[in-house]
């Protein structure tokens, strides 16, 4: 195998063990092949920005059945038959143009308003609020507020979801004609039914309303039939089961959640990241008197003033006298102050071949919530586990956070600790529960979004 | 640094800095997580900036220290290139940033050179994402001739930049 082979391999993710220890090797000794293999990484990358700009090209025909002289004329003969009795029974079909029916957007450089038209080929973008489309045989594009959908070709309805979500309630498409509808990570076919495809940076979620629709994942290579209530699919990790206690498998309950603030998204993934065991709450000057009036009785919190580099930091330090047991680990990162939510979850020992793991889920307004599961050995004690209750609140005065760790051990709630914050900012939560010890909050920033190129 | 200034700079080493993300990772989608966290801490240290040095070098300090943090977090569930290569990988790009730069603006060129069902190949794989498998039973073709194909078409490609490379200079 030459040089270029194992980097071609490497960058399409086929490279076994020894082909990429020999790449390796060749890596560190030969700056000559790092710029070859640079490039070629180079082309891969800027390939998808290129394709997008080129001129569109058709789709590959099958190839045909040989045909017979006589079958030619049976052909012939039908087909004139058949032009005459089309146009002297039927007016000309209508082009297969996109109508506005509600909201605004825009439509390459051309804004859009209700009542346009359009030839569906082209980027389609939503803007603060949805924007509803039909097809002349009644199919409904609905993209969500600040999603952006590729139209891809004029005659079929076929779309490239790029950010964002749609909703799609599609009338009976024909036979090898269906809808689909591709993003990153999967493809969604349809004849016929009404579902919510959404894009993120991870994975897609796909909630079919009626009807039936075909998930193809690409990652890994399985395509499913999905229907009405069937599980939201998730591309990364393992299920998440709607299950009683003592389960193998985490238990999540949103049933307390309002219906308009059900998670995006949610799904298990085994990254971890060691910061996470970081043993102190943080709260950085702006935030340190909100912090002082914490509700319910604290035996266990201590309130640390610290300095650190000239900067006066409250650090919150909770500990539990029942010492150790099965620790959880809980990040939110919180961006929009106009919602609310109430979350109640449980967990449970996790099965034997889970090493690390985590929950993810994201909520409408932004915030996103990471609960990690930290080692096997721990969680496999059994019997013993704590319920996070996690409040969000909004009052007229701004918006507050209410944590309740509550402990069961063997079966039985034995103690609840109860801390609720005051105002915030825009901010990164890090919270960590084991044996029952609130870890660390941190003040993060926001950054703007990369500017795309080109 | 003025936000403008800085913004101009980015764009420039964007896409060198994505080739070597990507030729780091092996995974496109871990190339674009980590633009995106290199872009925020650039951003954020963007007042500790000292302009009088090379923004470039900069900039691939910081995505070298995003890869090797990447790969810390990556290397107990899967096989990834050793420290000493990423290093290096990185020295390389950044030395040769500008070289990457200029590629670009011939692969358009390229690109609509090429037969179309070899475009269209590409546009599966690359712009829509579809498996070899899923490609092949789209144009009649087994995994194996897509793969093919695609291997052809690359060392096309590659070879039609350096000729054109080759002409401007």
């Amino acid at each position: 195998m030459d040089r270029q082979d194992l980097i071609d391999a490497y960058l399409d993710g086929k490279a076994s063990p020894e082909m990429l220890a020999e790449l390796d090797r060749a890596l560190a000794e030969d700056e000559e092949l790092r710029l070859q293999f640079l490039q070629s990484a180079d082309l891969i990358s800027d390939l998808s920005k290129t394709l997008c700009g080129a001129e569109p090209i058709p789709m590959p025909k099958p190839p045909r059945p040989r045909t017979t002289p006589l079958q030619l004329l049976t052909l012939a003969a039908g087909f004139v038959m058949a032009v005459g009795l089309f146009f002297s029974m039927r007016p000309t079909p209508p082009p297969n143009l996109l109508t506005v029916v509600q909201g605004a957007g825009v439509f390459g450089s051309t804004t859009l308003k209700r009542g346009d038209r359009f030839e569906p080929l082209g980027q389609l973008t939503s803007g603060a609020s949805e924007l509803i489309c039909r097809y002349p045989d009644g199919t409904d594009i609905t993209l969500e507020p600040d999603s952006v959908l590729q139209l891809k070709t004029g005659a079929t309805k076929k779309f490239t979801l790029t950010k964002g979500a749609v909703i799609a309630e599609v009338e009976p498409q024909p036979q090898g004609r269906e809808m689909a509808i591709t993003t990153a990570h999967s493809v969604v076919r349809v004849l016929g039914t009404r579902f919510r495809l959404s894009t993120g940076v991870f994975e897609d979620l796909l909630a079919v309303d009626h009807g039936e629709v075909e998930f193809f994942d690409k990652k890994l290579n399985v395509s499913r039939v999905v229907g009405p209530r069937a599980e939201p699919h998730r591309v990364e990790g393992m299920q998440i089961q709607w299950a009683s206690p003592y389960r193998s498998r985490p238990f999540v309950n949103f049933d307390d959640l309002s219906d308009s603030y059900k998670p995006k998204r949610w799904w298990l993934t085994d990254d971890f990241e060691p910061r996470w065991l970081n043993k102190l709450w943080e709260v950085s000057p702006p935030h340190t008197m909100e912090y002082q009036s914490l509700e319910a009785p604290l035996p266990n919190f201590v309130l640390e003033q610290a300095e650190r580099n000239g900067d006066q930091t409250n650090v919150l330090k909770v500990t539990h006298p029942n010492g150790s047991g099965p620790p959880v680990s809980l990040r939110m990162k919180r961006r929009i102050l106009w919602h609310s939510f109430f979350l109640n979850y449980q967990y449970y020992p996790l099965s034997d071949d889970v090493d690390f793991r985590q929950i993810c889920l994201d909520f409408p307004d932004g915030v996103e919530m990471e609960t990690i599961f930290e080692s096997r050995e721990n969680l496999e004690k059994a019997d013993s586990w704590n319920e996070v209750r996690v409040e969000y609140l909004e009052y007229l005065k701004g918006t507050s956070w209410a944590f309740e760790v509550r402990r069961h051990v063997n079966g039985e709630h034995q103690s609840t600790t109860r801390v609720k914050t005051g105002k915030m900012e825009p901010i990164i939560f890090e919270l960590r529960s084991g044996a029952v010890l609130l870890d660390q909050i941190s003040i993060g920033e926001l950054a703007p979004v990369a500017p795309v190129n080109g | 640094m003025e936000r403008e200034k800085f913004l101009e700079h980015y764009m420039e080493i964007q896409q060198p800095l994505r080739a070597y993300l990507y030729a780091a990772t092996g995974n496109l989608h871990d190339a674009d997580d980590l633009s995106q966290a290199v872009w925020q801490v650039l951003w954020k240290k963007l007042d500790q900036y000292d302009d009088t040095r090379p923004f470039k070098a900069w900039s691939f300090g910081i995505a070298r220290f995003e890869v090797l943090r990447w790969r810390q977090r990556k290397a107990r569930s899967r096989e990834v290139l050793s420290d000493d290569s990423l290093e290096k990988l990185a020295d390389t790009s950044c030395k040769f940033a500008d070289q990457i730069s200029a590629r670009h603006a011939h692969l358009l060129d390229c690109v609509s050179q090429l037969a179309d069902q070899a475009r269209r190949v590409l546009e599966l794989k690359y712009t829509e994402g579809w498996i070899s498998k899923e490609i092949g039973k789209m144009i009649d073709r087994s995994a194996e001739a897509v793969d093919m194909m695609l291997s052809r078409t690359r060392k096309t490609l590659r070879e039609c930049v350096e000729r054109k490379m080759s002409e401007a200079q």
